[in-house]
């Protein structure tokens, strides 16, 4: 079985750690991908705060690393989300797989970070100069949500 | 029966609460029919009834006409915005 591994946590991300445990963590692996979202600033931006539903959120991401790892084939999953305040620049969520073959490995992680937006329970509050606001999730978002939900093949 | 109601970010700021316990539930007793009890009694408006709200029901999606069972917990959040 493919090893997933979900961390969400109020702690700032390790990305060496995060990289390093898919880098090298099988002799079969000759592809490693990643995405990293990060906070961006401008538009007054001051700072991010994000909420979730514990215990229920960490379950709907280890069901899509599951679901990732049973669509392509992979060695090893690693999604990592941050929670709580952050500052212009931090990460936000580490998304990498680990496989015998790029093209799995880098679809994996586009279907993870395209459906962790919409689907995975976590709420976006920005912090501006002119006031506090929580996020909705744009068009964009879900029409890359539904690309991989409809087309499971 | 009692079922635990959860709320999450702007509906939590809305309702200005993070939870609440019913004991007298609508009958019968739907999520549909829980969030237009709980709307009538609080200062949520129509913010309940949005098809924007996702309701999780013990840990998953749910639909609204699911019936709920003594000791469930219904969270209703905003739409989701992650990553």
């Amino acid at each position: 079985m493919v090893r997933c591994e979900v961390r969400v946590s109020d702690a700032p991300l390790q990305l060496a750690t995060l990289l390093g445990e898919l880098a090298g963590c099988d002799p079969d692996s000759g592809a490693v991908a990643s995405f990293l979202g990060q906070v961006r600033g401008g538009e007054g931006l001051t700072g991010l705060e994000l909420e979730h539903y514990p215990g229920v959120t960490e379950n709907v991401l280890r069901r899509l690393a599951h679901d990732a790892a049973s669509r392509w084939s992979l060695l090893r999953v690693s999604v990592a989300h941050r929670v709580g305040l952050m500052s212009i620049g931090e990460p936000i969520v580490f998304v990498g797989t680990a496989a015998p073959h790029r093209r799995a490995a880098l679809e994996a992680v586009e279907f993870m970070i395209d459906v962790l937006k919409t689907q995975a329970p976590f709420w976006k509050k920005e912090y501006t100069i002119k006031g506090e606001r929580w996020i909705e999730p744009r068009h964009e978002d879900h029409d890359a949500a539904s690309y991989w939900l409809q087309n499971k093949d | 029966m009692a079922v635990t109601v959860r709320f999450f970010a702007a509906l939590r700021d809305k309702v200005g609460c993070t939870s609440l316990d019913v004991v007298d539930l609508p009958d019968p007793p739907t999520i549909d029919a829980l969030a237009a009890q709980v709307s009538r009694r609080s200062a949520l408006g129509e913010a309940l009834m949005q098809p924007t709200v996702r309701v999780i029901l013990n840990g998953a999606v749910a639909d609204r006409a699911a019936l709920l069972r003594d000791h469930d917990e219904v969270a209703f959040c905003p739409p989701f915005s992650g990553g």
